[in-house]
């Protein structure tokens, strides 16, 4: 043992053992001694090395489906405990254990069992972020032969690499392969979980636990519609709690697509002030409707005519898109216009802190001319607009030269950026990748959400 | 648009990438990390923010535990954070003063779980039979001593000294001390 007599109050901090004025003391003493901090790094790397949740679940649930039988024997020996348990032969227990789960759910994916697939409310997992269930009643469930519940119930206990050998004893049926989309989400892999959840609906579409996963997996994957459809099914089905749930699930991504919509109001604002300015400039905006024309109409004269401010709040939020505007706007613009644009460009580099629009009033530069490079630019969001087409040139590119894993990595960047600032994404391009890298459920969804956004 | 630019590009794609890929795996964890490191002294968001920002400028060292590799730096920044603290204690912890990087190497950082299960059991069994129940079972120090029926005290000493025992033999080991 050191020579600092406090080490066992700061080993003791760590644990959360101590009251919360002891804390204070415990923390104030660790800034000054170093023996104290080099045992709670003890205790920091004792909890990493040895939590659950160990990243090698992840990739096993990333491999093909026929070498995961391999890999999962593999790491048998990391679930060392578990297998003691739940040996094949488990000694009879003397008394009927039932399965009993806490009130709350830890993990957000569904499952099929007939206890663990019944609702509970879920609660994202702090400290403890596995539920505690008696081992005998996992051995019972064994020895029953329930095989749903007791998957659903090994993965809830974060024993995923046993779950997941579990569930594919029944490699025929619906449930499994939705069970084991809950299993890949637990571990991370949405795009496993996508596979898994497409699989298990293939064998049986109507299976609630199959379209639930499937929808957190998609929103994970950033397929809005596609996970909005998910949810919109199951809260259709009104089950009790489930229902609730994913109506909460659709309100937010509803949330989430809507603000898509607000930016096809401001380019049509955009477009009249390019019009009332008789500025010859266009945006390129396949969305435009064009539907709202009347109600901006007023508004831009208004900019222009009367030297109203501009709504600068929409500036503010869509800097990107404004940022274009002003350049094609500046083209032949007259000395009113430019100077009825001056409050955009003088919102824009207040955002951007930079004097990039302001001179350009004056230069006539148009800034995107320059943007080829992802690294220089992309980290501004004012200039999403070029370099999301940059993001999908530059991945063609990628893609073209047989580097798949670089293209896929350009091209989510890509999609990131787009989905922040409103621009389509180039499924067809998604689809591409992923046919290329052998990938079935991520192209199926690339295609399912294409067809969702074209109304 | 030349070579070197797209190389750039891609160095900066892969590194969003990355933050995208920590987050994703260990998200949950590294928040529960920062609440334990936190407790009642130091905002956790903050010390989860901060570690972003410093991962995305470091680069993780051949062979380590990615899982460790993070908690080592976030278990530095605590610290730093700590140091702030006591130095100009009428200002709040999170105030930004530049710290000086701290990367040496820990000796748990490129362990694996199946490493210090082994080495877990050759500890004196008191030792190994508290730290377990703890480590494994999620047992507070409370239902350990109700079960051993030992004192708490007791538990906290048998977990200080598993901890600092298997400091010592991963340590000589490696014969860095």
């Amino acid at each position: 043992m050191g020579s600092c007599e406090h080490l066992e109050r700061t080993s003791m901090y760590f644990d959360g053992e101590l009251l919360p004025a002891e804390e204070r003391d415990a923390a104030d003493h660790l800034a000054t001694c170093e023996e104290c901090q080099a045992v709670l790094s003890d205790a920091v790397g004792l909890h990493a090395v040895l939590s659950r949740a160990q990243p090698a679940v992840v990739p096993i649930m990333r491999r093909r489906r026929w070498q995961l039988a391999a890999g999962a024997a593999a790491l048998v020996v990391a679930a060392a405990i578990a297998i003691v348990v739940l040996r094949p032969k488990p000694q009879p227990s003397p008394d009927h254990v039932a399965l009993v789960l806490p009130a709350k759910r830890s993990l957000e994916a569904r499952f099929t069992g007939a206890v663990t697939g019944k609702f509970r409310p879920y609660e994202s997992p702090s400290d403890r972020a596995h539920e505690a269930i008696d081992m005998r009643a996992l051995a019972e469930l064994e020895q029953r032969g329930d095989t749903r519940d007791l998957v659903g119930a090994l993965a809830v206990t974060g024993e995923l690499v046993r779950a997941a050998e579990v569930a594919r004893k029944t490699p025929t049926d619906a449930a499994a392969f939705s069970d084991l989309a809950g299993i890949a989400l637990a571990s991370g892999d949405p795009e496993g979980a996508l596979d898994f959840a497409y699989q298990a609906l293939d064998k049986n579409g109507e299976l609630e636990a199959a379209h639930w996963n499937l929808a957190l997996a998609a929103r994970k994957l950033k397929y809005w519609r596609v996970s909005r459809a998910g949810f919109a099914l199951v809260e259709a089905r009104a089950e009790p709690g489930w229902a609730v749930e994913a109506k909460q699930h659709v309100a937010l991504l509803d949330r989430e697509l809507t603000r898509g919509g607000d930016i096809v109001k401001l380019r049509a604002q955009f477009q009249l002030l390019v019009k009332a300015g008789s500025v010859r400039a266009t945006i390129a905006d396949p969305g435009f409707r064009g539907d709202d024309i009347a109600e901006f109409e007023r508004r831009s004269r208004s900019i222009l005519e009367d030297e109203t401010p501009i709504e600068l709040a929409d500036v503010r939020r869509f800097p990107s898109h404004a940022l274009k505007f002003l350049a094609e706007s500046l083209q032949g613009a007259t000395p009113d216009i430019v100077e009825g644009l001056e409050p955009v460009a003088r919102a824009l580099d207040k955002i951007a802190a930079s004097h990039v629009a302001t001179s350009m009033l004056t230069t006539r530069r148009d800034p995107f001319a320059e943007v080829t490079s992802f690294d220089e630019h992309c980290k501004n969001d004012i200039y999403a607009v070029p370099c999301v087409p940059l993001a999908w040139q530059l991945a063609r590119q990628q893609l073209a030269d047989g580097n798949v894993t670089d293209a896929e990595h350009i091209a989510q960047a890509g999609r990131d950026l787009a989905l922040r600032e409103f621009i389509p994404v180039d499924y067809t391009l998604f689809a591409e990748i992923h046919r290329k890298a052998n990938r079935s459920a991520l192209a199926r969804a690339d295609a399912e959400e294409a067809r969702l956004t074209t109304p | 648009m030349g070579a070197q630019a797209e190389v750039t590009s891609l160095d900066e794609v892969r590194k969003r990438k990355r933050i995208e890929d920590l987050t994703r795996e260990h998200g949950d964890y590294l928040r529960a990390l920062a609440r334990k490191l936190c407790r009642s002294q130091v905002d956790p968001d903050d010390l989860v923010q901060d570690l972003f920002e410093r991962v995305l400028r470091t680069e993780m060292p051949d062979g380590a535990n990615e899982r460790a590799w993070i908690s080592r730096i976030m278990h530095n920044l605590f610290i730093d954070k700590l140091r702030r603290r006591a130095a100009r204690p009428e200002q709040p912890a999170e105030v930004e003063v530049a710290a000086p990087p701290r990367e040496e190497h820990v000796w748990w950082e490129a362990l694996t779980e199946r490493e210090v299960r082994a080495k877990l059991a050759t500890l004196p069994e008191e030792q190994r039979v508290t730290f377990e129940l703890f480590a494994f079972h999620g047992k507070s120090y409370d239902e350990i001593a109700a079960k051993l029926k030992i004192a708490k005290n007791t538990v906290g000493t048998r977990i200080l000294r598993a901890r600092m025992r298997l400091r010592e033999l991963f340590t000589t080991e490696r014969g860095d001390g």
